[in-house]
């Protein structure tokens, strides 16, 4: 008996020495060399991991292409490119930071880069950006962007640029007789003259959802027509008096003017709210073109940018869903040079103009807004003659605060619901806002 | 009672309720087949229509080839089938030792078990990805079965234990009697009678494991080892959902649980009743 | 034990560990691997650890604790919500698991395959369910109101998951299309142990179905019962796919359980000594009422 209980625990304890020794057909790519090099006939070559924090098809043949290409001109180096799938990209990323396990570098939201930089995992890019050869080629407003450089270090390099736009259909504002708003009363007009309920047919539809309050601070800036969100004595500008009665209407249209649903869409709910042809127009930002286009087909909806204020100005805000994003180089890559000059390469003018033009984004290189793309095509045509419009003021969320993602996560986009539904009163709302927002700056100055 | 009232009872009893539960079951099935089939653009048209008109197998060419699910599914049978037998070699060791013996500690035993569930895996993942990383094994798909198997051994050993309760006890002292040693029993009496119980627990923890999403998408980086889990989130982007090759994607990825279920279904149910033989 | 061979004595000691070396092989397993990172967990607790905020970190003791149980309205929000949650699917989840199960146990022609349909829901993953119900539930272009407005039933389409009176029921019906194929399951197996002959002795007696049904069927399935309801209340409790994919938590928090709470205040808000906090109340919580629970329905480990 004692043999072959003997036998039986040797068994069990053979499969448990098998599985933890790592002894797996699959996985044998996972043994590269901890020098971030890679062995490959004989040669040693380096080795470059590129990570997406989207995964989505589109971006991958576009990397695909592009990478091939650089790999070509650098035979002595390897770029891997891997998709994260978007719904756990921040939590793969924090963890990959947290245990020393991140990529080389990476394409990543801005939003995100207060947080990564705070817990130490990206490589300050000053030394690479002061040395820069091909700095004079691109737009640098988007690159000292208050929330690319953090006490005074440059973290990370935009690769697009976006801002909010309103998407319509100008075939059902034909129809009405109208025209794109020249001011906010006009735009109110507009909608509710667009809507038949009786039609399931609606002037404007609202996200509701996920991001809901990161997009509603581009209308609400739009409409108080401030070029900054704190004023000089620190106060924030949201609960003035413009920004509470931009609010009430605005969750006035909620269930008037807008499908009732709209309380809790997300992004691909309000695509598809306006791709259905039930709303007549959406807030977002440039990226939805490709949905846009399979839903409507080409040449049917357009865009329009948010029109002046009451006090004169005609203000677009970058925010956290309509802002830049790029690259960044992670601290645990044992290549930070080589990575540099990747992405040197990837937002060169030819490669900017590949980007932009399949993902609907507007480039940072400022070769590429001479392309045929930016004269011929109506919506890339509309997005460069805001660009490079003196008049409008570009207002910046302040992604900076590292409580951004916690304060609208926890606090806004809740409370945002309870104004919709009539629970609590836009002047409580915007105060709560404007309080939070207060306190993280001052936490941020006093660092 | 008459015959009639016999009919119709036995129409209002059993084939009301089955053909509710088979509608229930289905809808949501049949509605990711149609738009499995329908053009990207036709997915959001009002009106609705109920029948993919015209169809079109893009969808479904576009997700194995282009997403490369073909790997992934290749992956995801070879972790999964891993993990089923290493949890059911572990289940049947404590089934057989909660079922065969008394002692103490057992009822502590059982609340670890439970203990083990009182957690949501999310919370847990920084830190077993330290210790994998530790063990030098981070990526692969090795630490997948580890996972698995820690996660799915208490309700299988569980299941597997009710399995061995209905084995006779008889059979084995009458075996012991003759000279048979515990080892011997075990591989000579239980476990030939275990069969269908060995099947059915397999294919449990097969299909959990087939389904698992969190802990691939964390702990393996190298997307040749991606799973199929993990390839159908790929549709979900942050500005992009396409909603045609994730219902494609769906059926793909439902087709070995349903092959499976549809195999061991007749198991579950024979393996206990094959453990009832009395006297 | 059977004391079968009685010059055991010199085997006597050896024989007494031979239990603990059949389960020590996952004892170990879920030591290392699930242990341990819950007791790395439960000691971020203990701290104020802001991933983004590496200034602002270090011992804090209960701080974390007294900050739920005193200022955070959220939380005594989600925990209702969690309850109505885990009570209403659970709930409605075994009756048609013990309908359905009762069902299937009898002759039927293509038993077979009903059952393997049966068994369909629980095949599918988590994040398609959700899918495909958001998809079924979409106030313009869903399935739902689709079939509903073609019969005629409703006049427009209903907002399944916006408005506030039928939020909460479109969820819990997604959620147990998704669980209760495991009640069938555990249900039809125990049914199995009962044997025919009982049966027939009731009807020899002139018990009626629903009798029958009462006292024969219901106490030997009550272990398993027990069983199953703990099982998945706790999963339920702590799974948040199908939430997460339809409503998101919303509106205004109203279908947002703890769970969710804890991932949105560790992943999103980055406030991971927090959200560690509130793991650890959802193990405690969890422990005791699965204690009270097995107390009050008399649940002896020997019969399970």
């Amino acid at each position: 008996m004692t043999r072959k209980l003997l036998c039986l625990l040797l068994t069990v304890l053979l499969v448990l020495a098998l599985t933890l020794s790592g002894c797996d057909v699959k996985g044998s790519n996972q043994t590269q060399k901890t020098d971030g090099t890679q062995k490959t006939s004989g040669e040693e070559k380096i080795k470059l991991d590129l990570w997406n924090c989207d995964s989505a098809p589109m971006y991958t043949d576009l990397f695909e292409e592009i990478l091939g290409n650089y790999m070509d001109e650098n035979p002595n180096i390897v770029v891997e490119y891997t998709g994260i799938p978007w719904d756990t990209s921040k939590q793969k990323f924090d963890t990959s930071i947290a245990t020393n396990t991140a990529p080389d570098l990476a394409y990543i939201v801005h939003s995100w880069v207060s947080s990564f930089a705070g817990m130490g995992g990206l490589v300050p890019l000053d030394n690479y950006f002061n040395n820069w050869a091909a700095k004079d080629e691109y737009d640098l407003r988007f690159f000292d962007l208050d929330y690319l450089i953090l006490d005074g270090v440059r973290y990370s390099v935009p690769c697009e640029m976006l801002y909010p736009v309103i998407w319509y259909r100008p075939d059902l504002y034909a129809e009405k007789n109208l025209s794109v708003p020249q001011d906010f009363d006009e735009f109110f007009a507009n909608i509710e003259k667009l809507t038949d309920k009786s039609k399931d047919q609606y002037g404007f539809t609202i996200r509701g959802g996920g991001g809901s309050t990161m997009m509603f601070e581009a209308f609400l800036i739009s409409y108080i027509g401030a070029d900054s969100y704190f004023d000089e004595n620190g106060q924030c500008i949201i609960d003035s008096p413009e920004g509470i009665e931009g609010m009430k209407r605005f969750v006035g249209m909620y269930n008037k003017y807008t499908p009732e649903s709209d309380i809790t869409n997300g992004y691909k709910e309000m695509v598809a709210v306006f791709g259905s042809g039930t709303a007549a127009s959406v807030m977002h930002n440039l990226t939805s073109l490709p949905m846009h286009k399979e839903n409507l087909g080409d040449g049917n909806f357009s865009t329009y940018t948010f029109p002046k204020a009451k006090n004169g100005k005609q203000v677009v805000c970058m925010c956290a869903v309509a802002g830049t994003a790029g690259y960044s180089i992670f601290k645990s890559s044992k290549n930070p040079d080589a990575a540099w000059d990747l992405i040197d390469f990837l937002i060169n003018r030819e490669n900017n103009y590949k980007w932009c033009s399949t993902l609907g984004v507007l480039p940072i290189n400022k070769g590429v807004l001479e392309e045929d793309l930016f004269t011929n095509d109506l919506i890339f045509r509309n997005a460069k003659e805001v660009l490079e419009n003196e008049n409008i003021t570009i207002t910046l969320s302040p992604l900076y605060l590292s409580d951004f993602d916690a304060i609208h996560v926890n606090l806004l986009e809740p409370a945002f619901q309870e104004v919709l539904t009539g629970k609590k009163s836009a002047e409580e709302f915007l105060h709560e806002w404007a309080e939070a927002f207060e306190k993280a700056e001052q936490e941020f100055r006093n660092k | 009672m008459t015959k009639a009232r016999k009919i119709l009872e036995n129409i209002f009893s059993r084939h009301i309720f089955l053909l509710l539960t088979m509608l229930f079951v289905f809808m949501p099935i049949y509605w990711a087949l149609v738009i499995s089939l329908k053009h990207e653009k036709d997915i959001m048209q009002k009106p609705v229509k109920l029948l993919p008109d015209p169809a079109t197998w893009e969808n479904y060419q576009f997700v194995w080839n282009k997403t490369g699910f073909s790997k992934y599914f290749i992956n995801t049978i070879f972790v999964s089938g891993l993990s089923a037998i290493v949890i059911v070699i572990f289940a049947v060791l404590v089934a057989y030792g909660l079922s065969r013996f008394r002692f103490k500690g057992k009822k502590s035993f059982m609340l670890i078990f439970l203990a083990t569930q009182l957690v949501p895996y999310n919370m847990l993942i920084i830190p077993l990805f330290l210790i994998y990383k530790n063990m030098g094994i981070i990526g692969s798909l090795t630490t997948l079965i580890i996972t698995y198997t820690t996660v799915l051994l208490p309700f299988n050993s569980v299941l597997m234990k009710s399995f061995v309760d209905g084995i006779p006890i008889e059979m084995e002292e009458a075996a012991m009697i003759d000279g048979c040693n515990r080892m011997g029993v075990i591989f000579r009496i239980v476990l030939p009678i275990l069969v269908p119980g060995l099947v059915a627990i397999g294919s449990f923890a097969f299909l959990s494991s087939w389904n698992e999403y969190i802990f691939p998408v964390m702990f393996i980086n190298n997307k040749e080892n991606f799973v199929v889990s993990v390839g159908l989130n790929f549709m979900i982007g942050q500005n992009v959902l396409m909603y045609g090759p994730l219902a494609a994607g769906s059926i793909i990825a439902l087709s070995v649980p349903i092959m499976i279920f549809a195999y061991i279904q007749k198991f579950l149910v024979h393996g206990l009743s094959a453990g009832a033989v009395k006297g | 034990m059977f004391s079968v061979n009685t010059d055991l004595r010199k085997k006597f000691n050896f024989k007494k560990f031979v239990p603990y070396i059949f389960l020590m092989p996952a004892v170990m397993l879920i030591m290392i691997f699930l242990f341990y990172p819950m007791g790395s967990v439960f000691y971020y607790s203990l701290f104020k650890y802001n991933l983004a905020k590496p200034y602002a970190n270090g011992f804090y003791g209960l701080g974390n604790f007294i900050e739920i149980f005193t200022k955070d309205k959220v939380f005594y929000k989600t925990l209702w919500v969690t309850i109505k949650w885990v009570l209403s699917t659970v709930s409605v989840q075994l009756i048609i698991g013990l309908i359905i199960s009762n069902v299937l146990n009898q002759k039927l022609k293509c038993r077979g395959f009903f059952r393997a349909a049966t068994f369909l829901p629980w095949a599918v993953s988590g994040i398609i369910t959700s899918m495909l119900w958001s998809l079924i539930y979409n106030e313009h272009m869903g399935l739902l109101n689709t079939v509903l407005l073609n019969l005629g039933i409703i006049e427009k389409g209903v907002a399944w998951t916006s408005s506030i009176d039928t939020i909460f029921g479109a969820i819990v019906v997604a959620e147990i299309w998704r669980g209760f194929p495991f009640f069938v399951i555990i249900l039809l197996a125990s049914l199995q142990n009962i044997p025919e002959s009982i049966y027939e002795s009731c009807k020899v007696d002139g018990a009626g179905k629903l009798s029958t049904f009462l006292y024969i069927t219901l106490p030997h399935l009550k272990q398993t019962i027990i069983f199953g309801t703990i099982l998945r209340g706790v999963w339920e409790f702590n799974n948040i796919d199908v939430i997460y994919a339809i409503t998101g938590g919303g509106p205004a928090n109203m279908t947002t359980t703890l769970s969710m709470y804890m991932l949105n205040q560790g992943i999103r808000a980055n406030n991971f000594g927090y959200a560690a906090a509130l793991t650890v109340i959802v193990s405690v919580i969890l422990m005791i009422l699965i204690y009270f629970y097995m107390k009050v329905m008399g649940y002896s480990e020997e019969e399970m």
